[in-house]
């Protein structure tokens, strides 16, 4: 062939002088302004370095070989590979008791003292026989409530009979409980150990911070929950324990001091989440709430401050970020379900309550508590699998939550690494499909998108720090300093 | 504040998208004129808000608009070979039809 051919992709102006092209796999260049208008009207000499650096990253072709097109679309499949194996990750919702009464809580707490919403040992079963019928070689159970150690007799049961089905079935299964660790005692650890269970729980914060976000009884969540910590690792190991915090107002003031916690507290990560739009969270919102903007500039003095403890010598990274720089910065897939194309409602991750309904998120089921069930894909009870999986509401979910087909994510460049979220979008806005101008989720990662991206291109060790983050393992101090 | 765009340029689909990406900035309506040109009419949201200004990043986002349309244009088939390999050897039938019959009505056509 003379001359050069386009492959597909997609730019957006990054500054007054760049702009940013990403090709469907998810690669990316920095072009000059003037270099993609002479880019598209095939004006750009054979030689030049921006010619072989487009061709090396598949945004052009310059022969008849097949080899290229093959590489991208062994790209693509890769980028897409969390739709493998169907859902993988199975929430029980064990009990809707709760000791505390945070006022963000997405989950509808109810007193503690209210056996009826306990899940049934009938139901764990069921909800069981559910599980086990996907088709993912590895599955997740995640155990939560409420707070699931409140009925701790089901959280035993679910444990040991999914270890017996897997091992039945020579399948690979983790197990997480979610929990404050209020409840924790001794014989609760001793069975984690047992069973090779993890621990997730929640720091906000400095004690003050995180007590007045998570009131309970005696106001001391925060001692409890670092004395259960303390105790999980002596008996489970030092990384069987995470933790994830969720600001509200109170904490866009003091993300610095939120950082220093976590790494007083000896984690290797920080999970900065703004609040849900569901439950109490929102009925709290004057309380607890901010705009998208307040909290986009939490995220950035929180991530500096991450930056330079990471610059001192101690590895901690922030997961979204290194969620997103992994989608970014290599070929693998990273399924997330909140964001992903398709959305991972049902088909990556499932919720069985309780009473037995199953949800396609814990976002669908918050929003059923608050009366709205259209995201209910049935019952263990009286549906089949194939009636829940393959059911006329998942197949809307999913079909809703195509970004490649929605208007305003469809030309977006930063597509490839993003996804759509129709619970979170019917929550917000009344409709399944976003409404991408004004959108808070287009806000959110339109902004982090560009926010990585400078910080990658500007600085050497930022970089480092990155990629350290990416391949999970600590750098020397002296290469991010 | 008005501009007029030439749809010889700018075919109405581009103006369009265009007008959807401008909503949460003011508010844009597009009105029909004569001799294959339409009018997009501004109004600003906030009153601080300079229209000229939003006219201006409005006539660069339509040139913005009509590149990503070459680029689809010529990538179109390529797009389409891609993703068919990609996922070639996925297992994405509807089996309802192959595998349903008359008795089962899969589809619940009989009602």
């Amino acid at each position: 062939m003379s001359g050069y051919g386009l492959m597909p992709f997609r730019f957006a102006r990054f500054d007054d002088a760049r702009t940013i092209v990403v090709n469907e796999a998810g690669e990316h260049h920095f072009l000059a302004n003037e270099d993609l208008s002479r880019l598209v009207m095939h004006e750009l000499p054979g030689g030049d370095e921006t010619f072989l650096d487009l061709k090396a990253k598949h945004f052009l072709f310059d022969s008849d070989s097949l080899a290229p097109f093959e590489l991208l679309a062994t790209k693509i499949r890769s980028k897409k590979a969390f739709l493998d194996g169907f859902t993988s990750l199975h929430i029980f919702v064990i009990s809707l008791r709760c000791e505390h009464s945070c006022h963000y809580c997405q989950v509808s707490r109810v007193s503690s003292d209210r056996r009826r919403y306990d899940m049934s040992e009938e139901t764990a079963r069921r909800a069981l026989d559910l599980a086990f019928r996907s088709p993912a070689p590895r599955l997740k159970i995640e155990l939560q409530g409420g707070e699931p150690l409140l009925h701790f007799e089901r959280v035993s049961q679910i444990v040991e009979e999914a270890e017996h089905r897997a091992e039945e079935q020579d399948r690979e299964v983790e197990v997480v409980v979610t929990s404050n660790l209020a409840m924790l005692d001794d014989d609760m650890l001793a069975f984690f150990r047992d069973h090779g269970v993890s621990l997730s729980t929640s720091i906000d914060g400095p004690e003050e911070l995180h007590n007045a976000n998570r009131p309970r009884p005696g106001n001391d969540s925060h001692a409890k929950a670092i004395d259960g910590i303390r105790r999980a690792r002596e008996a489970l190991g030092h990384d069987r324990v995470a933790a994830l915090m969720t600001a509200t107002r109170a904490s866009l003031q003091c993300p610095e001091a939120i950082v220093s916690e976590y790494v007083r507290l000896g984690f290797s990560s920080i999970f900065l989440r703004p609040l849900s739009p569901y439950g109490f969270a929102l009925r709290s919102v004057r309380t607890t709430g901010y705009s998208m903007r307040e909290f986009l500039d939490f995220y950035v003095r929180a991530l500096d401050a991450i930056l330079t403890v990471n610059r001192n010598g101690t590895y901690l990274a922030e997961t979204y970020a290194q969620l997103l720089l992994t989608r970014m910065l290599t070929p693998f897939a990273t399924g997330y379900v909140d964001l992903q194309s398709p959305a991972g409602a049902g088909i990556g991750a499932v919720v069985y309550n309780y009473d037995g309904d199953v949800y396609a998120s814990d976002e669908s089921r918050m929003l059923a508590e608050m009366g709205d069930t259209r995201f209910r894909l049935g019952n263990v009870q009286s549906d089949s699998y194939e009636a829940i999986f393959g059911g006329e509401t998942l197949r809307k979910i999913v079909a809703a939550s195509v970004a490649e087909s929605i208007p305003g994510c469809a030309d977006c460049a930063f597509l490839p690494w993003c996804g759509a979220d129709p619970v979170h979008h019917y929550a917000t806005t009344g409709d399944v499909v976003p409404h991408i101008p004004g959108s808070d989720f287009h806000e959110k990662n339109f902004f982090i998108f560009k926010h990585l991206l400078s910080l990658y291109e500007r600085d050497p060790a930022i970089r480092r720090i990155f990629w350290s983050w990416i391949r999970n393992e600590a750098v020397q101090s002296e290469e991010v300093a | 504040m008005t501009i007029t765009i030439d749809l010889s340029i700018y075919p109405l689909d581009l103006v369009l998208r265009t007008c959807h990406v401008f909503m949460s900035r003011c508010y844009v309506t597009p009105h029909t004129v004569a001799n294959g040109r339409i009018a997009v009419e501004f109004v600003a949201r906030d009153e601080s808000d300079s229209l000229r200004d939003l006219a201006g990043a409005f006539s660069n986002a339509l040139l913005d608009a009509r590149l990503r349309a070459v680029i689809t244009d010529e990538t179109r088939a390529i797009r389409e070979l891609l993703v068919a390999q990609a996922f070639c050897e996925a297992d994405l039938l509807d089996r309802r039809d192959i595998e349903g019959d008359e008795h089962t009505d899969p589809r619940g056509i009989a009602g």
